[in-house]
């Protein structure tokens, strides 16, 4: 352990001076002495100020120093125009802005913890910028008094990985962003969880996002791979999974998607590729509006009230498992050998006047998709899929397993009504 | 018979409700459920939102001039009541025809297309002295112009 | 009297034919959705496919056993002559209404009970299954109301033939038609006075006011979608629990207030 340590200082003694900060003492002014490179340890205690980094130095601190603005309409941190920026461990209290980049390159953030901030972490015209193991809290205002948690402007080669994003406006904001990589974040009690504007070439991966109005909100960007993230309970009046908004080449993979009011929504995107998804329990899985070029394919539509709805263009469906397809598979090749009709008369309602959404599985509603599912059979036109997959691999099977306290209330309640119903009638 | 009168009471009264709109006001946003009707977007930032009441005094909310713009253009005008948005300043409603509109890449819009709308060429100017200078456009040429970002 | 009333009603409505038969497919219907939905689909929180076939089984099933049985039940004693026998022993009329009103509502809360029960055992073993709370108060609510609705219709029938008419004819009207009517004039005006007519109907027809006191008392009212905010807004609120909880008493006294006046003024049809 020890020889490690004195690797480090040796390492450090290297590149630069290793400096010790601590709380108190002008913190400023040690980081205008320090030269390009050097390593500034930061002890624990508060370091209040409106600190500014012109050059490219390193920060560390053990998670239990403590940053605070000086003046709480600035950021409490801002980088400017350095390259090879490092801070790491520390933590910023401010009703403001936490840390601002700009004009810089390679910076890497990591282990930052902030809370009932403003926004965390607003990054401009950055070329090269990491946020790692990151936890930003917002306030508890409206959505419209809120920031955003990590911000990322007119910048490129981006990573957000690992962060824990709670109650902020979007956790993630990509405005004219290029190569980015987004994975293994939490997102949750935002208004978006990831969003996308103007941007391309991304990876989103691995994500969690729970209780947003949308999960991942991608808007007039191209090349964008989603793969594996978990969003769930995007259930407010206006909740939504994923929602594309005019994006180009889009690729929605592997994904479980799960309690939301619409899972997925493809607005005037006509080259969607959505497929591997398991669509579960939403109450729209599926929405598409002005989208009929885009392609779902190979998804689980699973306990959803719609399944897919639609205007006048529709959406491709291909090979997706539906759990309340009808038809059957005599062959046994695993696609059904009718075709799989998702068009509902109420659905499209919906789509054309929310007002509709009140009778959302009404009871009458309920008898009108049955009558639909066979006069609709004939119409052909529409979000009609012609080889609905019939087999579907679930490990939730039906097991055998007591659970004590409720079978002797079922059997107590049970036995109680059958005796009194007896003497009823009896005597 | 009463039953009779009761309804057609009720009929009568949905129909007065329906006619009776002839001037059109703007109604404010509700920024808990809004959603722009042409990109989603929630409309967090109120002092950039624009509707649109149609004749029989339905309303479609947007986050941005430009998806107002969007939306018009594809709108039946023989159904279109008023349209309106708010000024830069965010303290009321214009209707759009009466707006004078300013553009610069610099403004920030909620969907970046940059154009803001002032009540007054005075007020316009005052804006753009305060901030930074922009382009004039004529309602007539919001119709033409590409929205989009121009950074 | 009125004890003794009671429980020979809740006798005869135990060993009616057509009640056991009610029961055994009640149960029978809840406890395949339970164990086929609960079971077989993820376990999702919120408005979900399962919470919503459940309620809808309630919504469907519920009001049209106890109106089809309460309405027989009652135009059945005015058939008979038992009803006429009755009004020589010293009773109010008021007190009959109540009579078969408690009869009839205690019946099918044990019919419930069953259900639950067999629900419990045959759930404890297969590990366990939810049946929220809120899905009880709204079965209660349901007899509670349809039970006062029955009598009431009972009293304006015939016969029994006649009371299973309107009956039927009444529950297809609440369950579906009025939802069609809406949906229908929908279709042609502009959406804000759909609004209001949607609103309006809630009020005035129990199916629609239980299933919005589901939405109320299990917190998922944003599934209605945001042009009910300002309807939802106001029964969150204190005022608008306090009008929830009248306008659901007033559906229970009213119609058997009205029952009890048409017993006495008009007596009986023959």
């Amino acid at each position: 352990m020890r020889s490690i340590i004195l690797h480090i200082a040796f390492f450090a003694a290297l590149i630069g001076f290793v400096h010790e900060a601590e709380a108190g003492t002008d913190f400023q002014q040690l980081i205008d002495q320090a030269e390009e490179g050097d390593v500034i340890h930061l002890s624990k205690g508060t370091y209040e100020g409106n600190f500014i980094i012109p050059k490219g130095i390193t920060l560390i601190g053990d998670g239990n120093a403590v940053f605070k603005p000086k003046n709480p309409k600035e950021p409490v941190i801002t980088v400017n125009g350095a390259n090879h920026v490092t801070i790491q461990g520390i933590k910023v209290q401010t009703p403001g802005t936490g840390m601002v980049i700009k004009d810089s390159n390679d910076i890497k953030l990591s282990n930052l913890i902030m809370n009932g901030v403003f926004s965390g972490i607003d990054v401009y015209r950055t070329n090269g910028i990491a946020v790692e193991k990151t936890t930003i809290a917002g306030n508890g205002e409206n959505l419209g008094k809120k920031g955003n948690g990590i911000s990322f402007y007119d910048s490129s080669g981006i990573t957000a990985k690992n962060n824990d994003i709670a109650h902020v406006q979007d956790g993630i904001y990509l405005e004219n962003a290029k190569d980015i990589s987004v994975l293994k974040n939490k997102v949750e009690n935002g208004r978006y969880g990831t969003h996308f504007m103007y941007s391309e070439d991304a990876e989103v991966r691995d994500n969690v996002y729970k209780k947003n109005v949308t999960g991942l909100m991608i808007m007039m960007t191209e090349n964008v791979s989603l793969s594996r993230n978990d969003i769930s309970y995007q259930d407010g009046f206006n909740g939504t999974g994923i929602t594309l908004y005019e994006v180009k080449n889009i690729d929605i993979q592997n994904h479980t998607i799960s309690g939301n009011r619409v899972a997925i929504s493809v607005q005037k995107s006509d080259d969607t590729n959505i497929s591997n998804n398991i669509l579960q329990m939403n109450q729209t899985a599926v929405e598409a509006i002005r989208s009929g070029g885009s392609q779902v394919k190979k998804n689980y539509f699973v306990g959803n009230l719609v399944n897919v709805r639609s205007d006048m263009n529709g959406i491709q469906l291909k090979e997706n498992y539906y759990d309340d397809y009808a038809g059957i598979d005599i062959d046994d090749d695993g696609i059904g050998d009718e075709p799989y009709v998702a068009l509902q008369s109420f659905g499209q309602w919906m789509v054309r006047k929310p007002v509709y959404q009140y009778y959302v599985e009404a009871p009458s509603v309920v008898l009108l998709n049955q009558i639909d599912q066979q006069t609709n059979k004939t119409s052909k036109q529409l979000l009609v899929d012609e080889n609905p997959v019939t087999k579907f691999e679930t490990d939730r099977g039906i097991q055998w397993k007591l659970y004590w306290p409720q079978f002797i209330l079922g059997f107590i309640l049970t036995i109680a009504c059958i005796v009194i119903w007896r003497r009823s009638v009896l005597t | 018979m009463k039953w009779k009168t009761l309804i057609l009471l009720f009929l009568f009264s949905v129909l007065l409700i329906g006619c009776s709109e002839k001037t059109y006001e703007p109604r404010e946003i509700n920024a808990e459920t809004d959603i722009c009707k042409v990109c989603n977007m929630g409309i967090t930032h109120e002092d950039y939102a624009a509707q649109l009441v149609f004749k029989n005094g339905d309303y479609e909310v947007f986050d941005d001039l430009g998806c107002l713009i969007e939306f018009m253009k594809d709108v039946d005008e023989s159904e279109v009541g008023a349209a309106f948005i708010k000024s830069a300043d965010g303290n009321e409603w214009l209707p759009v025809e009466e707006a004078t509109y300013v553009y610069s890449k610099d403004y920030w819009t909620p969907m970046n297309y940059g154009v803001l709308a002032f009540s007054s060429k005075d007020a316009a100017e005052q804006y753009m002295k305060e901030n930074s200078e922009g382009e004039r456009l004529t309602y007539e040429q919001l119709y033409d112009f590409k929205w989009g970002i121009h950074h | 009297m009125l004890g003794k009333l009671i429980v020979l009603e809740w006798k005869q409505m135990l060993r009616s034919r057509w009640l056991q038969l009610v029961a055994v497919l009640f149960i029978f219907v809840f406890v395949s959705i339970v164990m086929i939905q609960q079971l077989a689909l993820p376990d999702i929180e919120g408005f979900t496919r399962q919470t919503a076939s459940f309620l809808n089984l309630l919504l469907f099933l519920l009001p049209l056993f106890t109106l089809t049985i309460g309405g027989m039940s009652v135009a059945g004693d005015v058939e008979s002559g038992w009803f006429s026998l009755l009004k020589t022993y010293p009773m109010k009329i008021f007190q009959y209404v109540s009579g078969k009103f408690v009869a009839l509502v205690g019946s099918f809360i044990f019919i419930v009970l069953l259900a639950l029960g067999v629900v419990f055992l045959l759930g404890g073993l297969f590990g366990g299954v939810k049946v929220p709370y809120e899905f009880l108060v709204i079965a209660l609510c349901l007899i509670f109301i349809f039970s006062a609705i029955a009598i009431l219709l009972g009293t304006l029938a015939k016969n029994r033939l006649h009371a299973l008419a309107i009956s039927l004819v009444v529950w297809a009207l609440l369950l579906l038609l009025l939802s069609y009517l809406v949906m229908a004039i929908g279709t042609v005006v502009p959406g804000h006075v759909l609004q209001k007519l949607t609103i309006a109907i809630l009020h005035i027809n129990p199916v629609d006011w239980l299933r919005f006191g589901y939405f109320l008392i299990s917190g998922q009212t944003a599934v209605l979608g945001p042009t009910y905010y300002d309807l939802i807004g106001f029964y969150g609120s204190v005022a608008g629990k306090a009008v929830f909880i009248v306008v659901t008493i007033l559906w229970i006294v009213v119609p058997l207030f009205l029952a009890t006046i048409k017993l006495k003024k008009f007596g009986v049809e023959k």
